[in-house]
């Protein structure tokens, strides 16, 4: 093998290598959803101002959140699976909110399916969990357009599944002063010390 | 006619590219599943660029003097493999228009055309380890997407992914069995010595 | 030779300088890892030496990755050589699986003695991710990475050995011989033995390696993202189709020393006949099928898997050794041969092959398997093989090469003290495996030490009879030539 073979093979690994590790975020995310992640921890992307309707039929908008942290999930009435541990989930973190006081997390979920998923529906689903309205809201898009608007804007994935239901992220999306600041699993432990925690 | 109909390659791979990549009804179909995007579209792409090398003798004539050994073409080659190999990619190809047009671009050139090179160039044992990769891919993305206890592709359900699956361990116990007949058995063709002295 | 025999054989120039650096290599890391073997039995006597069980199980590590490795570089060497007579093999490549399997054995030894990897040399799998803070990711990922590398370094060889006995018998097959079982062709009696093994060792590394390209890569991508869980049964039976394969190959590749050597000793040549020519290819089938008689204990293996088991263990080892023993008394008796270290460990490892069947036969048993496989009499079964059977093949080999076999008293004494000390510590195991001593245990009951202590003075004579034989070759080997001369006398 000449040492150009070698040099031009040298750099042929480089180049190829530097590509993946661009794509991945250094060796970090493999799949779409991970990938995600890491996207918006680095460019903590803007989001409009969300037109949604809540489970009482109330319109209400993203900015009347103002300062809170605000933990976005996406849920449809009629999910058989994640759906569901994701309101027990939500109750969990009412509760341990409920328990210190804290005012800094609200909790929402936004319907993905708001052409069934009615006012009614969605005061049903959150009879399921019994969490109070006080800070934790369940909403659908106000309208078609807020729907596209959103799943754009967090780079949400839905697709239809084979039952007439839907395949989607089951993250948390973090929302603060109309910024996306991070996606995280909602399994991560960090979230309890979120809801105390300053800064 | 066999003469005649080789002269007309260029539009024979001009059509098979435009339908796997180009022409958006066909590429979305193939794109619709996970088996068709990376048993079918994916493949045929990269036949695309495999079968450019293999027919142009300009193409061969440069690529003598750039990469005499294939072994840069090698890297590329499987590189770009674990490239696309990748579900964020596979799943962002599907969406995304600049990744989508990265695919289409790409995978022929970097991925079929560089891995006939490095085929064409390497001797004997470094095709046999071409090959036992290739095959041992075969077996672990399979076998991955079998197992993923998570959709690895936000695109395209966890059960189109298992059958996926099931197909690529299929295709590896096919090629399996006749890797192994072939390995004891071939090349089933006339060597040094066929006859007993 | 022919004049067309002598076309396709590899250039006499190019056929002992590498196979004297896998010799030297082999022979030196052969006597470092028996001293690790013997410190290890030595801490279970703990009359001498302690060491903490951490310590123990790197060492226990070390010492089972770098014996496997070492054995199939020796045996490689050894089959390499014999090959090389007969069709012409690539010596780069042959130097390029040498520096690779050294560049492997550099990251794993360093995820041992650096990082602290200690699962074992089988990585059995969830073990390597589940390390309780004993070794970190790292270690464990530059281990298995170690290993691929291995497997990618002895598939280069076997490609190329592969390809130049095609090209020279028109296939593996033909090669193995089955035209010639099967009566399509006569029975030609100039084919080498040496061939149908290689033959038969090429088929069952390549499914080997093949097992393991997919089994380490699953074990890297569990180790980076752990809920990508595989069926851990079916990651284990891949382990042991990959680890078992290709230890058990060793020796198939190692009696080529004994089918070449004996018969210049006995002055009578060692033909294949359709016996011979049976057995190996019997001998192929089983050692792909055999190695479940290391899950009998596993319930969830389907029966039928440990029925195989039991019935081809039963059987696989005598095919080739009633065969190569028979014959190589026959060769050997009455032929008026010479008593040298390199004829006495030939026909010491022929005896080693024969009653090393015993212990595995025994252990093979389901119901004796159950009680008798978690103990010391498992180690008894392979230290039975690879110290009184493989390694006296290479030691002979070696001997053989640099020597011409005379080591003068030196060497006969040498290889008596291996002799003895060898057998005394198989029996060390296998005493300790039916007292119930269990294996794998850093510190030993009060009751059981003695045996330990034992264990660890039979493996010092073991050491000392190997550096007998081997210290006289080492210091020949660069400048020995004599091999060649003789072979064609």
């Amino acid at each position: 093998m000449s040492s150009r073979t070698a040099l031009s093979m040298a750099l042929a690994l480089c180049l190829v290598g530097g590509l993946l590790w661009q794509r991945t975020a250094g060796f970090s995310a493999f799949t779409y959803e991970t990938w995600r992640q890491s996207q918006v921890v680095r460019q903590r992307p803007p989001v409009s101002d969300w037109r949604l309707q809540d489970d009482q039929g109330k319109v209400v908008r993203l900015s009347d959140w103002g300062e809170q942290v605000l933990l976005v999930s996406f849920i449809f009435t009629r999910c058989t699976s994640v759906c569901g541990a994701l309101g027990v989930r939500y109750r969990q973190l009412q509760r341990a909110m409920e328990a210190t006081g804290s005012k800094r997390v609200r909790l929402l979920s936004v319907s993905i399916d708001p052409a069934h998923d009615t006012p009614e529906r969605l005061a049903e689903y959150r009879s399921r969990f019994g969490g109070a309205r006080t800070s934790w809201t369940i909403a659908r898009p106000a309208d078609e357009q807020t729907l596209s608007t959103l799943i754009s804007e967090t780079g949400l994935r839905v697709i239809p599944d084979r039952t007439g239901g839907f395949a989607h992220s089951d993250s948390l999306h973090w929302i603060r002063d109309g910024r996306l600041v991070r996606i995280s699993a909602w399994t991560d432990p960090a979230l309890e010390g979120l809801l105390t925690d300053a800064g | 006619m066999p003469a005649e109909r080789w002269r007309q390659w260029p539009l024979a791979l001009t059509l098979a590219f435009c339908v796997a990549g180009l022409i958006p009804v066909t590429a979305r179909l193939f794109e619709a599943s996970m088996q068709a995007h990376l048993l079918v579209q994916m493949p045929l792409l990269a036949f695309c660029g495999g079968y450019w090398v293999s027919r142009s003798e300009r193409l061969q004539a440069w690529l003598e003097r750039a990469d005499p050994s294939g072994g840069v073409a090698l890297v590329l080659g499987s590189g770009w493999l674990i490239y696309w190999m990748l579900p964020l990619n596979l799943d962002l190809a599907t969406f995304d228009p600049s990744v989508r047009l990265l695919k289409v671009l790409t995978v022929p050139v970097l991925l079929g055309a560089t891995l006939t090179w490095s085929w064409r160039q390497l001797g004997p044992v470094g095709r046999g380890v071409m090959l036992m990769e290739g095959w041992a891919i075969l077996v672990r993305l399979g076998w991955i997407y079998l197992i993923s206890p998570v959709q690895l592709c936000s695109n395209y359900l966890i059960g189109d992914q298992q059958r996926t699956g099931s197909l690529l361990l299929g295709l590896a116990l096919i090629s399996a069995a006749l890797a192994a007949i072939w390995g004891v058995f071939g090349p089933f063709r006339k060597t040094d010595r066929c006859q007993p002295e | 030779m022919t004049a067309s025999e002598l076309e396709y054989a590899t250039p006499d120039t190019q056929r002992t300088p590498v196979v004297k650096l896998y010799l030297g290599i082999g022979l030196l890391v052969f006597a470092g890892l028996m001293l690790v073997g013997a410190l290890m039995r030595a801490a279970q006597g703990a009359t001498t030496i302690s060491i903490g069980p951490e310590v123990f199980y790197q060492l226990m590590t070390l010492h089972g990755a770098g014996m496997v490795g070492t054995a199939g570089l020796a045996a490689l060497a050894v089959n390499w050589y014999f090959l090389s007579k007969y069709v012409r093999l690539n010596q780069k490549i042959f130097l390029g699986t040498l520096v690779l399997s050294l560049v492997a054995v550099v990251m794993i030894v360093g995820s041992i003695l650096i990082g602290k990897f200690a699962a074992g040399w089988t990585f059995l799998y969830p073990l390597p991710a589940t390390s309780l803070g004993l070794w970190s990711k790292g270690a464990a990922l530059t281990f298995v990475g170690g290993l691929l590398l291995l497997g990618v370094a002895f598939l280069l060889v076997y490609l190329d050995m592969g390809i130049a006995i095609v090209r020279r018998y028109g296939s593996i097959a033909r090669a193995l011989g089955l035209p010639m079982l099967f009566g399509r062709e006569p029975i030609d009696p100039t084919h080498p033995p040496a061939v149908v093994a290689s033959a038969m060792v090429l088929i069952v590394n390549v499914a080997g390696i093949a097992a393991g390209a997919i089994v380490l890569i699953m074990t890297i991508l569990h180790l980076i993202y752990p809920p990508l869980a595989p069926d851990a049964l079916l990651m284990k039976n891949l382990i042991y189709f990959f680890g078992h394969v290709f230890i058990n190959a060793t020796i198939y590749s190692a009696v080529i020393a004994v089918y070449e050597i004996l018969p210049l000793y006995a002055r009578r040549p060692w033909t294949v006949s359709r016996p011979f020519l049976a057995a190996w290819l019997a001998v192929t089938l089983m050692v792909l099928a055999v190695y479940p008689h290391h899950l009998l204990m596993d319930f969830a293996m389907p029966s039928w898997m440990a029925i195989m088991g039991q019935i081809l263990s039963y059987t696989s080892g005598i095919p080739v050794l009633v065969v190569t023993a028979f014959s190589g008394l026959m060769l050997v008796y009455r032929s008026g041969i010479r008593w040298d270290a390199a004829s006495s460990l030939l026909v010491l490892s022929l005896f080693g092959w024969a009653v090393g069947i015993v212990p595995a036969v025994i252990d093979g048993m389901i119901n004796v398997n159950l009680v008798m496989h978690n103990t010391l009499w498992v180690p008894g079964h392979f230290h039975f093989y690879l110290l009184l059977g493989l390694l006296p093949m290479v030691l002979g080999f070696a001997s053989y090469l640099s020597a011409n076999g005379q080591q003068g008293r030196t060497g006969r004494v040498g290889a008596m003290v291996y002799a003895v000390g060898a057998t005394l510590l198989c029996l060390s195991f296998l005493v300790s495996g039916a007292l119930s001593v269990p294996r794998r245990f850093a510190v030993h009951e009060e009751s059981w030490q003695w045996l330990g202590d034992v264990g660890a003075l039979s493996g010092g004579i073991v050491l000392v009879g190997t550096l007998m034989i081997a210290v006289p070759i080492l210091l020949k080997l660069p400048r020995a030539r004599l091999a060649s001369i003789s072979e064609s006398g």
